[in-house]
């Protein structure tokens, strides 16, 4: 019996001693291993297509008396796009397109009873429609098609033009026809503004009226309507760079109240930073959560403002990375980082030499967000994400009935009135000029709609859309 | 063959055999002072480190294998006019005749500067900065009592006044030390049997009776939920010297504590979580904080 019982325990012990062996060698983990990181790859809205990561800035027709405009976020605007993207999709090939010369596109133009045209800022990467075009390394600023009633081709212009003959069965006219007419105009290369002092109204500068005086040798001359003839005015010529449009008539707007983003803090966090463990949280008197882990920052507003900041990855060593890459990294990273809504187009993108600064910009109805901290800003190299803000308010209920925007002119010689003290020579460029909303400042934030007026010497100037007050 | 007799045998190894194991299982899970064969690897890649920056370790390396979490704590917010008082009544022995704190301008008409408070009374000078911190300065020529005061004799004066005043209460004497402009005793705070770098005393005396006092109070208020391991100490000496070696110049230098805690510069904000660290002190006061989750050196 007592040698059955030594007999046992010497296999228990045998055992115990196999068993804390292995425990000894394999059981404990290596020295340095903390927690596996749980880094949850989850984007908080899904990868939109390569061709939908840059639309058109806006699409021109012309096809009749005037040119229709359509601008992003309209439904017209999307069908037309969309008809144009898988057409590209389908007809597009290195083999097929041929280099052209500027005057060929010229006169391509001229030939044609109808134009479709796309402009893009920032340009789009051919690539991104076809895969067959991935060695090609076009990025198109603008993409016409052209048809008549034997003739159709689109041109891609860029660094270079190409064109492309339409096959017959790739096209249907119909589909690439307008369905909403919205018709516009194209500011001539020069206007002239006659601006008068004695109209001081509220804004400090002219009140009037609009009147239209077809110029000479193209030249449009705003003349001031009730003053004209009697009072003596001073003279500005505008040269309009590129071509601007404008839309004729309709254009209407209202205030709107402005509700904050609601993002998930938590997720967001977790998206940031690798291992939430090693962020730390600081709560800030106004409120803002300020999250770090000695490398990166992430700072999250009240208003809904999120800022984060990586600058040890800021390095000037980096290679170069593609256009159609920071592109691909710059939405991967949005839709990453908190999600891109359906009303953000991306509106800008340039190197800055440290990487690729890329900017989305809501847009509503056809006019764009602008305005300080507006919309979501992307700075990106080939390490990551070095600086990201975010402000996506959402758009509540319009405050007041819609009302019409105030004539363009009206805007221009307004614009002029206020800063014609940066306007030597009585002569400015215009750069751009555009129907907006603009971002209030404040808790209780409103999008007020304005014209944008950019002229090279002054910069973008804001003006209610309304009472023309700069804002 | 005596077959009793062996079982007995094996059974005395065996049985030693896994007294053994499980002494070194303990032993590999931070539960003594003896090197895990594992860590003798690292051991060795740090004696060469720090010999190559020419470095001498001058301390035990406390064990590590911890799992910790961040530490919320929020800035103490000290009653300044009574904290006034306290020091008048200890530095000038119980004088009665305390006089009114002028705050913001100094006797010249000096304007203060913006995000802090100066309160002048009688020969000192406090800055109560918007954050927490407190800077008490004496001026030399007025202080008498205060002549050639060493730290050693400014200690029991201090404790004293840690004792007395509540809002120090807390303070544990860290080390003194000796410097070109005079000796600075240094405290700090502790939680839970950790100690608290980010709050801090410094008494810095000068050897003409001079003083500054600076004072920073945090209130602890519980460790986060996440826990994580902490690098090890070695691995936090390694990281050390990869910093180090970068800013300094190659001379002989010496690590006199290497101790675990919490520490974290101020902010002007309303609570905040601080992170465990290795703090490396030099042999010439220089003080280093190792991030024990992330290895970065904290600022």
């Amino acid at each position: 019996m007592r040698e059955k019982f030594k007999g046992i325990l010497l296999i228990f012990l045998v055992m115990c001693s196999m068993g804390l062996t292995y425990r000894l060698w394999f059981g404990r983990p290596p020295l340095e291993e903390g927690t596996a990181p749980r880094y949850e790859y989850a984007y908080f809205t899904p990868l939109p297509p390569l061709s939908e990561v840059v639309r058109p800035k806006e699409i021109i027709f012309c096809g009749g008396e005037k040119p229709h405009l359509y601008r992003r976020g309209e439904e017209e605007y999307r069908r037309l796009w969309s008809r144009g993207r898988r057409t590209l999709a389908q007809v597009l090939d290195p083999e097929k397109m041929k280099r052209c010369s500027s005057e060929e596109l010229e006169a391509a133009r001229e030939k044609a009873a109808f134009k479709l045209v796309y402009a893009f800022d920032p340009p789009f990467p051919l690539e991104f429609s076809s895969e067959r075009l991935a060695t090609t390394g076009v990025d198109a600023r603008v993409i016409t098609f052209l048809w008549g009633k034997d003739s159709r081709a689109i041109f891609m212009e860029g660094n270079e033009i190409y064109g492309l003959p339409l096959p017959e069965e790739a096209w249907s006219q119909d589909e690439f026809l307008p369905t909403a007419v919205k018709p516009g105009l194209q500011l001539p290369p020069v206007l002239v503004l006659n601006v008068v002092d004695e109209q001081a109204g509220e804004t400090g500068c002219n009140s009037f009226e609009t009147a239209e005086t077809p110029g000479e040798t193209g030249s449009l001359s705003l003349g001031i309507a009730g003053n004209a003839g009697t009072a003596q005015g001073e003279s500005y010529e505008i040269r309009v760079s590129g071509e601007i449009f404008i839309e004729e008539e309709g254009l209407t707007a209202a205030e709107i109240m402005l509700e904050k983003e609601d993002l998930q803090r938590e997720e967001l966090v977790k998206a940031f930073f690798l291992d939430l463990s090693m962020a730390r949280r600081i709560e800030e008197k106004d409120g803002a959560f300020y999250y770090t882990n000695g490398e990166k920052g992430l700072r999250i507003y009240t208003s809904g403002l999120v800022e984060f900041t990586a600058p040890r990855l800021d390095s000037s060593l980096q290679q170069r990375m593609p256009y159609s890459q920071a592109l691909q990294k710059g939405i991967e990273n949005l839709s990453l980082y908190g999600g891109c809504p359906p009303s953000a187009y991306l509106c800008a993108a340039r190197n800055s030499g440290n990487g690729y600064r890329l900017s989305w910009c809501q847009v509503t109805d056809g006019l764009v967000w602008v305005g300080e901290n507006a919309g979501c800003e992307i700075v990106l190299n080939e390490q990551g994400v070095t600086f990201y803000r975010r402000n996506f308010p959402v758009a509540g209920a319009e405050i007041a009935a819609r009302r019409p925007f105030r004539p363009y002119e009206d805007a221009l010689r307004q614009a002029v009135c206020l800063y014609r003290d940066e306007l030597p020579g009585k002569k400015a460029t215009l750069l751009s000029l555009r129907p907006v909303y603009y971002l209030t400042a404040g808790k209780n934030g409103q999008a007020v709609p304005a014209w944008a007026v950019d002229f090279a010497e002054t910069g973008v100037i804001y003006l209610h859309w309304s009472t023309l007050k700069p804002l | 063959m005596d077959f009793s007799r062996a079982r007995t045998v094996l059974i005395w190894v065996f049985l030693f055999l896994n007294f053994f194991l499980l002494d070194q299982i303990w032993q590999g899970e931070g539960g003594g002072s003896y090197i895990f064969p594992g860590w003798q690897e690292e051991a060795s890649r740090l004696e060469t480190a720090l010999q190559a920056a020419g470095f001498s370790l001058e301390t035990t390396l406390p064990r590590g294998g911890t799992r910790l979490a961040h530490l919320v704590v929020k800035p103490g917010e000290p009653a300044v006019e009574e904290f006034i008082y306290s020091v008048w009544q200890v530095l000038e022995n119980g004088r009665e005749d305390f006089p009114m704190p002028v705050p913001e301008k100094s006797p010249n008409g000096e304007k203060g500067v913006a995000g802090r408070k100066s309160y002048y009374f009688g020969d000192y000078c406090l800055h109560a900065e918007k954050k927490g911190l407190l800077v008490l300065e004496a001026n030399k020529k007025n202080i008498s009592h205060q002549k050639n005061t060493s730290g050693g004799e400014m200690l029991p004066v201090l404790q004293g006044f840690i004792r007395k005043d509540p809002f120090l209460k807390g303070f544990i004497y860290d080390y003194t030390q000796e410097t070109q402009q005079g000796t600075v005793v240094h405290y700090r705070q502790g939680y839970e049997g950790f100690p608290l770098y980010g709050g801090f005393l410094e008494l810095m005396s000068g050897k003409e009776g001079d003083f500054v006092f600076t004072l920073y109070r945090l209130e602890p208020l519980g460790f986060a939920a996440q826990t994580r391991e902490v690098i090890s100490p070695a691995a936090s000496l390694l990281r050390f010297l990869e910093v180090y070696e970068t800013n300094q110049e190659p001379v002989k230098k010496s690590i006199i504590d290497l101790a675990l805690g919490y520490y974290s510069c101020g902010y002007d904000a309303e609570k905040w979580e601080i992170p465990p660290v290795w703090r490396i002190r030099l042999h010439n006061g220089e003080v280093y904080y190792i991030n024990a989750f992330t290895g970065h050196l904290e600022k």
